[in-house]
């Protein structure tokens, strides 16, 4: 009994693990931004400088897939975009919409997406 | 001492997220946030300018600084943004750049410098916005989510958060007016030699305008003085006979 209870309790812990590497959202100042499927959280949200944070996830998706995944979602969620695509596919941008308001970056690095979310 | 190395442990973290060479600086380097956001904050920083300041409806003076500012930029490390050109109604020696390529020279340059030293003046403050100091300074001084309402303030009335991103403004405005750092100063120095030699200047004309403000130095303590929050003429001077040589040799001709 007591090593069934174990089992179960390590099976738990592990579950949240993978649901927290591979999360279907992100908090982003209370908004669930919705990220793409197969996203893999790459770092431990950190400040990348005394004012800002960082949230990466790379994703096994050709760039303009993932590109063309958050465009959708910014513009049918009526974002106001400074920015956007840039030379190469990559995508830019500072977002806004009401009190949400972050950057995003999309780009290739190492045969991966990487999504960057900044806030 | 783990607190005191954490930074520079994020700093190298940080080297491998989507770093963007700077030819300016020569270096790559992380700004949070892309060139449309930047001079959306200097369009908004500049309002605090109009505030302060009387910009000079002046054709003849408009037309000098623009024809300089021209040939300085399209040879600048930073050539593809679209840079503006303002003069301030003010008789100082003083000279501002904006994020995103605003740049206001006072009148008092204008009076006292012939074209050759005014291209120094205006090749520093490029060679500013080249090296995106002003941006630099703004995102590691200030709240983040403050840098991006500035920015968004340009777009478009944003009534719920007016009073907040006024004093962001003015905040920005600020920090960009008392200056930079001295190794900033020095290599806008640099890049403002590069410029005009190759704008076809005078670069020894950096001397000379320094020459002048050093007799201009004293007289003033404002906080937008342009002597009190650059380092010393002297030290400036010193390494400009150093750097022109190097500038004007046949080696630096590629």
């Amino acid at each position: 009994m007591r090593n069934k209870l174990l089992v179960w309790i390590a099976f738990l812990i592990f579950m949240q693990i993978i649901s927290f590497l591979y999360a279907e959202t992100v908090d982003i100042l209370g908004m669930q931004i919705p990220l793409i499927e197969g996203a893999k959280l790459v770092k431990d949200e950190q400040e990348g400088s005394l004012k800002a944070k960082m949230v990466n996830y790379t994703v096994e998706k050709p760039l303009n897939e993932v590109v063309g995944f958050y465009q959708s979602f910014l513009e049918t969620n009526g974002f106001r975009i400074i920015g956007g695509l840039e030379e190469g596919g990559s995508f830019n941008a500072s977002v806004k919409r009401n009190d949400i308001q972050f950057c995003i970056r999309i780009y290739a690095q190492d045969g991966l997406t990487r999504i960057q979310f900044i806030r | 001492m783990l607190r005191k190395i954490f930074p520079a442990i994020l700093i190298l973290c940080l080297c491998g997220c989507a770093t963007i060479y700077n030819p300016a600086t020569g270096r790559k380097e992380f700004i949070f946030i892309n060139e449309s956001t930047e001079i959306a904050i200097g369009k908004n920083v500049a309002t605090e300018i109009t505030k302060k300041e009387n910009v000079l409806e002046d054709e003849k003076l408009q037309e000098r600084i623009e024809k300089i500012g021209k040939k300085i930029t399209a040879v600048s490390d930073r050539s593809n943004i679209k840079y503006e050109f303002h003069v301030l109604d003010n008789k100082e020696l003083n000279a501002l750049s904006l994020p995103g390529g605003i740049i206001y020279i006072y009148k008092g340059m204008l009076d006292k410098l012939n074209n050759d030293e005014l291209a120094f003046v205006i090749g520093h403050e490029v060679g500013h916005v080249a090296a995106k100091h002003a941006v630099k300074t703004i995102q590691a001084n200030m709240a983040f989510q403050l840098v991006l309402s500035i920015a968004f303030a340009a777009m478009g009335k944003d009534t719920s958060t007016a009073t907040n991103v006024a004093r962001a403004t003015n905040t920005a405005y600020n920090l960009i007016a008392l200056g930079y750092s001295r190794k900033d100063e020095y290599l806008a120095d640099n890049l403002a030699v590069k410029y005009m030699y190759k704008a076809h200047f005078k670069p020894q004309a950096a001397i000379s305008a320094l020459e002048k403000f050093k007799t201009e130095e004293g007289f003033r303590l404002k906080i937008l003085d342009y002597f009190r929050t650059h380092p010393s003429l002297r030290d400036r001077i010193k390494l400009l006979q150093e750097t022109i040589p190097q500038v004007i040799s046949p080696k630096s001709d590629s």
